[in-house]
């Protein structure tokens, strides 16, 4: 419990300080900052309605955000997260229009062609990386741009399945994820979600493969040593990653759309790295930070329209909480994370 | 600036009742140490006994819980180590810091840039490095650029860093931890001119026999205390190891056997392997390992014997040849496989290889047999906590917590786990880098007894050394490397030091 406190305490003083420097912003747009993070959180959190949707977008960040986690603790940097998402929804929304199963078959199926999806577009860079050495950060940034234009190419032509719209025929009936509180948005999607983040935080710090994948990711010659071979691993943790953002694809699919067109993602694959980032790529951290970034963009039209704070301060203030959690060793870190290791023992 | 005369003038530094605590462990209990201009004075003391601790605080990295300090008399106190550089105290820390893709002479200036109108200048920096240089007689190539750079050089490195701020007192972190024969012996001269130009020179050490060629006087430290402080004509190697540990300890003195060899366990033939850069490391070496059999492999740090090590334990795959063990040919199995067929590693790098540093301890417990001991697809950490608190038991981890990282660990401690996770009862066979390397006389002792102990229940062990004394000590044969190939191959009982050296040094390969 200690132990989690002070795993926390960065991320917690990284948001603490990046909220103190974007009410700053306000005040220098002559706002109020306590009005309008009020505002925010009324907007998140004030209604039925209101929070139901905070946990819609809690969920896409979660299943993304869980993915970048996991390619992090293997040390790899996944920015194409927003690629593998696409990559899954597209893919859901093809296995969802072509089959036509009983519900309890169809969903899972179609569940499970998002992950592939992801999983092969992740994968890609995962091989790329192992065998060739090639940078993950470089590959997964363009692979990005060959899912948005090949989706965007594939649903003006080849899979229209409307003449009216760029976007593929409906799914099946039975494919569709419904709501399980009435009169929202909110679907299985979310528990399924908190079950993956719970099982996978078992799975890093208790399975082998878990152990290896981390072993890997703080030191790839130890590994070596310890007889595993990063490069399975590397590969491993790219399928992973990918599967897990092309989930966040695949609910919006089934939950939310109903198809694929270019609304599926508002860019929750990027904003996904912020929430692995806040939430110390530990799984049960990324529950929470996709918490509050969920909050944070549903709150975020509430803010405008009541405190007439325009909506992109919230990307300030996302982009201030990866400064932060990134700069942890500058003051933060010093107040916060003072380490006594390396001198407390001796030699 | 030497003081002389008459009156006994004041230390360069001394300490009184310095006091340091880290939670519950007094790391430092009340510690008088000090050093005079123109003294080398050696402090001793096992892993954990508070002698990084007690630099620390001089060199103003820590800050004290009681005591004080005085520089030639006047009483300072440190809020960072820039006071203590600027106090006129120099550190040469036991691993470097250094910057590998900068030059030597970038490093030695580093943040003292020489400037000619705004823009470094690169030609000012390196002659004023290389008359610096040559005045120790090191033969560094100012341009050259750290990472190209062996242990030795970039030690000396270190050393210019200190030299250049003209420091009176100059700390030595275990400065031969790492060094081989030849390389060892220039330092010594380099730290006797340090004294003979009068500065005050603090040597930590852990080999006795360096402590007594080179102190004017030596301090105990012993569980955070000082158990003696003698000149050194009064102190000879036993009374030292029994301050440092409480008994007697003889490390060098060689033992009869219990056990016979048996049949040939390891057959290597015409073995050859690259190096990193893809030149050869490794030319054609064949050699035999019995079982209940140590091989002693010596030579100078850097012919080959890493990466022959590399390729025994399956980390590096040989360019040409074959392994076999237990009647196998195991050349193209992976370490994984090698590890399950009984052969275990002591690696040279233990930061880097032997640990992942940011695991707990339990977890490194099981570096390497994490497949092996797994339950069903659960790693099995209440095992790793067992065998850390065995490892614990047996070689006394100073600050030992199942729960901790490695990383906090120092160095020495850091090797007793690898070494402790390696020697287990069913190992057949053992390649060993340096075992004591940076270990406390004590947990020498034990290593050395507990290698002897593998050895009679019939495993292969292949100890690769750059400390001769070690080698003589434990090795039933000893073959030489040079430059990749077997130089010499020697009985150990009659081998004697001139014999290793020259063939070492590629003199002469006579049996």
């Amino acid at each position: 419990m200690r132990d989690a406190l002070r795993h926390a305490a960065g991320p917690v003083g990284a948001l603490a300080l990046a909220l103190i420097v974007s009410s700053f912003v306000m005040l220098a747009f002559h706002t109020n900052p306590i009005a309008a993070f009020g505002a925010l959180l009324h907007g998140a959190f004030g209604s039925k309605q209101g929070s139901a949707e905070t946990l819609v977008q809690t969920t896409a960040l979660l299943f993304a955000g869980l993915g970048v986690a996991v390619a992090f603790r293997a040390g790899l940097f996944n920015i194409g997260a927003e690629g593998q998402l696409v990559a899954g929804g597209l893919s859901t929304a093809i296995a969802g229009a072509a089959l036509h199963a009983p519900a309890i078959i169809e969903i899972p199926l179609c569940l499970l062609a998002g992950a592939i999806g992801g999983a092969i577009w992740g994968g890609i860079a995962g091989v790329l990386r192992a065998r060739f050495g090639a940078s993950e950060v470089i590959t997964t940034i363009m692979l990005n741009y060959v899912a948005f234009l090949g989706s965007s190419y594939l649903v003006s032509g080849p899979l229209r399945g409307d003449l009216s719209a760029p976007e593929t025929a409906p799914i099946a009936a039975t494919a569709v994820m419904a709501p399980i509180i009435a009169n929202t948005r909110l679907t299985a999607a979310l528990p399924l979600a908190i079950l993956l983040a719970l099982y996978l935080w078992w799975w890093l710090g208790r399975t082998v493969a878990g152990y290896e994948l981390r072993a890997v990711g703080k030191s790839e010659r130890a590994a070596r040593y310890a007889g595993v071979d990063p490069r399975v691993v590397i590969v491993r943790a790219m399928l992973m990653s990918g599967a897990l953002a092309g989930l966040a694809g695949a609910t919006e699919v089934l939950g939310l759309l109903h198809r694929f067109n270019a609304e599926l993602s508002p860019g929750y694959g990027f904003t996904s790295i912020a929430v692995a980032l806040l939430g110390a790529t530990n799984p049960i951290g990324v529950i929470f930070s996709a918490l509050f970034f969920g909050a944070l963009q549903n709150g975020a039209l509430a803010m405008q329209s009541l405190a007439g704070v325009p909506k992109d301060l919230i990307s300030v203030v996302e982009g201030l909480v990866i400064l932060f959690v990134a700069a942890r060793k500058l003051p933060v870190g010093l107040m916060l994370a003072r380490r006594p290791a390396r001198i407390e023992g001796d030699s | 600036m030497i003081q002389s005369g008459p009156a006994a003038p004041p230390p360069a530094l001394s300490a009184h009742g310095i006091t340091k605590r880290f939670g519950s462990l007094v790391a430092n209990d009340s510690v008088d140490f000090d050093v005079h201009f123109g003294e080398v004075h050696a402090l001793i003391g096992e892993n954990g006994a508070g002698k990084s601790t007690l630099m620390n605080v001089l060199y103003g990295v820590l800050r004290p819980d009681g005591g004080s300090i005085r520089i030639e008399g006047r009483d300072v106190s440190f809020a960072s180590c820039s006071n203590a550089m600027r106090a006129g105290i120099g550190m040469v820390f036991q691993h470097f810091l250094l910057i590998d893709r900068f030059t030597v002479a970038e490093n030695v200036l580093l943040g003292r840039e020489r400037t000619r109108g705004g823009f470094t200048d690169r030609a000012a920096a390196e002659s004023e490095v290389r008359e610096l240089a040559a005045r120790y007689k090191f033969g560094l190539d100012p341009a050259a650029r750290v990472e190209a750079l062996n242990v030795g050089a970039r030690q000396q490195v270190e050393l210019l860093k200190v030299l250049e701020r003209d420091a009176r007192i100059v700390i030595l972190d275990e400065p031969t931890a790492a060094l081989a024969p030849a390389e060892t012996a220039a330092l010594f001269d380099v730290v006797r001119r340090l004294r003979s130009e009068g500065r005050a020179v603090i040597l930590i050490a852990h080999k006795l026999k360096e402590v007594m060629a080179l102190a004017d006087r030596v301090t105990v430290l012993r569980r955070g205390k000082v158990s003696g402080s003698l000149p050194i004509d009064r102190a000879d190697a036993a009374t030292l190891a029994t301050l440092m540990v409480g008994k007697v300890i003889d490390l060098d003195a060689r033992e009869p056997r219990r056990t016979a060899p048996g049949d040939v366990a390891l057959a290597v033939r015409d073995l050859s392997v690259l190096n990193d850069d893809r030149l050869p490391a490794v030319r054609g070496v064949s050699l035999d390992v019995r079982a209940g059999e140590i091989l002693g492999l010596a030579g100078v740090e850097g012919n080959g014997q890493t990466e022959f090590a590399e390729a025994l334990y399956g980390l590096r795959p040989p360019s040409g040849g074959s392994v076999t063990f237990a009647e196998r040919d195991v050349s193209r199995l992976s370490a994984e496989a090698r590890r399950s067929a009984g052969m275990r590693y002591v690696p040279a790098d233990r930061q880097r290889e032997g640990l992942v540093l940011d695991f707990d301890t339990a977890e490194n417990a099981l570096l390497g047999d994490q497949r092996r001991t797994r339950r069903g697809m659960r790693l099995d950490l209440p095992l790793g906590q067992r065998l850390a608190s065995a490892i614990d038991a047996r070689y006394s981890l100073a600050g030992f917590d199942p729960a901790k990282s490695a990383v906090a660990y120092s160095g020495g401690t850091q090797q007793k786990l690898i070494v402790g996770r390696e020697m287990t009862d069913d190992v057949r066979m053992l390649i060993c880098v340096a075992p004591t390397r940076g270990v406390d006389i004590g947990a020498a002792a034990t290593i050395h007894r507990r290698l002897r102990d593998v050895r009679d229940r019939g495993a292969s062990i292949v100890l690769i050394s750059f400390d001769l004394d070690e080698i003589r000590a434990l090795s039933d044969r000893i073959v030489v490397f040079s430059e990749g190939r077997i130089a010499g191959e020697f009985a150990a009982e009659s081998a004697t030091d001139a014999q290793l050296g020259a063939c070492m040094a590629g003199v002469s390969s006579v049996a």
